[in-house]
């Protein structure tokens, strides 16, 4: 019994120890973040920055001083997802030098959850010349979604004329938090997609896909294959997309062509529909015809608390 | 933070005195202290509420002194109203380097001719 | 084997463990709050055109209102539900600061309330998300219910007095949100925080918060979260309270320790106090808003 009762005051010890040595590491980091902000990363960046707009330079290797390499990391990483059109192949060379290694270094199999995503998410933003494998994951977790997801973009980013068809085949339901982050990496230049195509498609994620970049980049000409899919699509979420994008455009909306497909949905979903076409301008009488008396009368009075009133 | 050294960094040689980086209350203070030739603001997370961040572009427009806002998000009516308020440039991440640099460049220059205050 | 000796390693064991597991979960909450501002820069669009209300009764507060308005998240508004009998000057300071105006008081609501006398809403150009409600105070639940009415998004939350949003706390509730078919959640739940934020039709079809202040919510689809999605202000008495708690512990545990002759079952105490002390003071740093 002693032994058992000595072993565990041990091992509990040594646990304690080890986790006091993490708490000490994470009071630090506040300290290092802003030392590294105030006073490393200008020097990098300026350097960074330096080759990636001078022609001269772009073919000299960029020597950049001894540095907390995590936190270039994520420099770089930052300058990734905050800019867009910059040189790639300038890019690469510093990721390569300055960057990569750390991804590759966790990106092992046992390396797992939150962290896992994360370095997927750099390995998807920021561009490299040197092949990274990726190990696909064996059991689901709470991170698997995220985890399944980065891998998606990874490859995207390493094969961009696949993007198209990796969305297709992904085995996850993409929510609309993940569509927006693929439109965004469309934005950055890293991936080509045609909103045409993606609408005509019969797969879910490429339809909300191709709703997503219509409203991002406020593609006008897609009114119309947007009307055609708010008044004919099976699916009520990507119905519901359709015509709340039409509204945030500001698109003329025909509500007899709808008012059959509609009225058979989800209550909530058509009192959703109503709401943001309200807050959009558009007055509740005129899509009286689509919901009956499904709340038209409670949705007026949000309506007309969003009036001037004469005092 | 990252953020605005990038935007700093990026614009660096262009000034001939120092590019400084600061937070939104700094602002202010500075400016009353301080001659400058532009100011950028630049942020990927929450600003500033929003009635407050008009009155300070309207405070730096008064005084002459250009605004470039550079978001995370930006609405047709928010960029709008946001011109109204005085901004002379209204731009939504991810930016583009070399259109920032050669926007910087215009109204630094174009600025120094015109003169200010 | 004793077994008042059984029992006791058990105990300790099950109390470390427990301390473990939380500081493991701080740590994966860290992780992925980390991961979801990094999301959140590079992202450059609200989220699938979910929008959000946060409602308040009684919150006056400048530096909490501050705090509530400040998410950038596109489909997001504050509503603020006072009683001009009471907070007036406060109401008009709100007033002047976010540049409200009075607007029309609608003849039908969806959940029965009394007592609102007026209605003030933000300049639509400039910011279409503060909301304040003068209404005569009956009870906070009252006062939520006609938040509930005036508010203009598919979602609610109630957030009460000193209660403050992380910053990403709104992206990431989208985010989860977004992950199951539009309209069909009609709660998520934060059990850390005891947060919770309604689908709209739901809350109104349950009655309001006035009917939920005597029944649990359980013909609902409810889902979980476990990352809190708010914090209180702790005073500094709070930390020092803690602080010599902590402390008074592990001298206890030390100096029992020291009077039984350095029993091994004394030293599994002392060990355990400390892994417990040193864990839970770790799972609150990794909540802290600074990385």
């Amino acid at each position: 019994m002693n032994t058992a009762v000595e072993t565990y005051a041990i091992v509990t010890i040594l646990l304690a120890l080890s986790i006091g040595a993490l708490l000490v590491d994470r009071s630090m980091r506040a300290f290092r973040s802003r030392r590294w902000h105030c006073v490393h990363e200008p020097v990098a960046l300026r350097i960074v920055m330096r080759t990636l707009t001078s022609p001269r330079l772009r073919n000299i290797a960029v020597r950049i001083p001894r540095m907390p390499r995590r936190r270039l990391c994520d420099t770089l990483l930052s300058l990734s997802l905050t800019t867009y059109n910059i040189d790639r192949r300038a890019m690469s060379a510093l990721t390569d030098a300055y960057g990569s290694e750390r991804i590759i270094g966790r990106l092992s199999p046992f390396t797992t959850g939150y962290r896992r995503a994360e370095r997927l998410l750099m390995l998807a933003s920021m561009p490299t010349g040197r092949r990274i494998p990726v190990h696909r994951l064996r059991h689901w977790s709470a991170a698997s979604r995220y985890i399944h997801f980065y891998t998606l973009m990874a490859d995207m980013a390493r094969t961009p004329v696949l993007a198209e068809y990796l969305i297709e085949t992904c085995d996850i339901r993409l929510s609309p938090s993940e569509i927006s982050q693929i439109t965004a990496m469309l934005h950055r230049g890293s991936i080509t997609l045609d909103y045409r195509r993606l609408l005509r498609s019969s797969d879910r994620n490429l339809r909300m896909t191709g709703i997503a970049i219509v409203r991002h980049f406020s593609i006008e000409e897609a009114c119309d294959m947007l009307h055609d899919i708010a008044a004919s699509d099976p699916d009520a979420e990507i119905c519901r997309e359709a015509l709340i994008t039409l509204c945030a455009a500001g698109c003329t909306i025909d509500p007899s062509l709808m008012a059959e497909h509609i009225g058979g949905m989800d209550a909530a979903i058509r009192r959703s529909i109503c709401r943001h076409a309200i807050l959009n301008g558009y007055p509740p009488a005129a899509f009286a015809p689509l919901f009956g008396d499904h709340g038209d009368d409670r949705l007026a009075a949000l309506a007309e608390s969003n009036k001037y009133t004469i005092a | 933070m990252s953020t605005c050294n990038i935007v700093a960094s990026a614009v660096a040689d262009l000034a001939d005195e120092t590019v400084r980086t600061t937070s939104m209350q700094g602002v202010m203070q500075h400016v009353e202290n301080e001659d400058f030739s532009l100011i950028i603001m630049a942020s990927t997370r929450s600003l500033a509420t929003e009635s407050r961040l008009d009155r300070t572009i309207g405070h730096l427009h008064r005084c002459g002194i250009p605004v470039f806002l550079i978001l995370a998000r930006l609405s047709e009516q928010r960029a709008t109203r946001l011109l109204q308020c005085g901004v002379d440039q209204c731009m939504t991440f991810p930016i583009n380097l070399h259109r920032l640099r050669r926007k910087v460049h215009e109204q630094i220059t174009g600025g120094n001719k015109a003169g200010r205050r | 084997m004793n077994t008042f000796q059984a029992a006791a390693l058990a105990a300790m064991t099950l109390t470390s463990a427990a301390a473990l597991r939380s500081a493991w979960r701080s740590r994966r909450w860290a992780d992925k709050r980390r991961l979801i501002a990094a999301v959140s820069a590079m992202r450059c669009d609200s989220v699938g055109n979910i929008g959000i209300s946060i409602i308040c009764s009684g919150v006056d507060c400048m530096a909490q209102i501050e705090n509530l308005a400040s998410p950038e998240y596109e489909n997001f508004e504050v509503v603020l539900c006072l009683d001009s009998d009471t907070s007036l000057r406060r109401m008009r300071n709100i007033i002047d600061r976010y540049a409200l105006f009075r607007v029309a008081l609608p003849s039908r609501s969806e959940l029965p309330v009394v007592g609102v006398r007026a209605i003030y809403r933000s300049r639509r150009g400039a910011i279409r998300r503060m909301t304040l409600i003068d209404k005569r105070f009956t009870s906070h639940e009252d006062a939520l219910d006609a938040a509930v009415n005036v508010a203009s998004f598919d979602y609610v939350m109630a957030v009460g007095r000193n209660e403050y949003l992380y910053p990403d706390s709104i992206d990431m509730l989208a985010a989860q949100i977004g992950e199951h078919e539009a309209c069909s959640v009609d709660m998520l739940e934060c059990t850390t925080s005891g947060g919770r934020l309604f689908l709209r039709d739901a809350i109104v079809s349950l009655g309001g918060y006035a009917s939920l202040r005597y029944m649990r919510p359980r013909r609902i689809k409810r889902v979980i979260n476990r990352i809190p999605d708010r914090y209180r202000i702790a005073g500094r008495s709070a930390a020092i309270r803690r602080a010599i708690a902590a402390i008074t512990a592990v001298v206890a545990s030390l100096v029992l320790l020291v009077l039984s002759g350095f029993e091994p079952l004394a030293a599994a105490l002392t060990a355990t106090v400390l892994l417990t002390v040193v864990c839970r003071a770790y799972a609150r740093k990794c909540r802290e808003l600074t990385v």
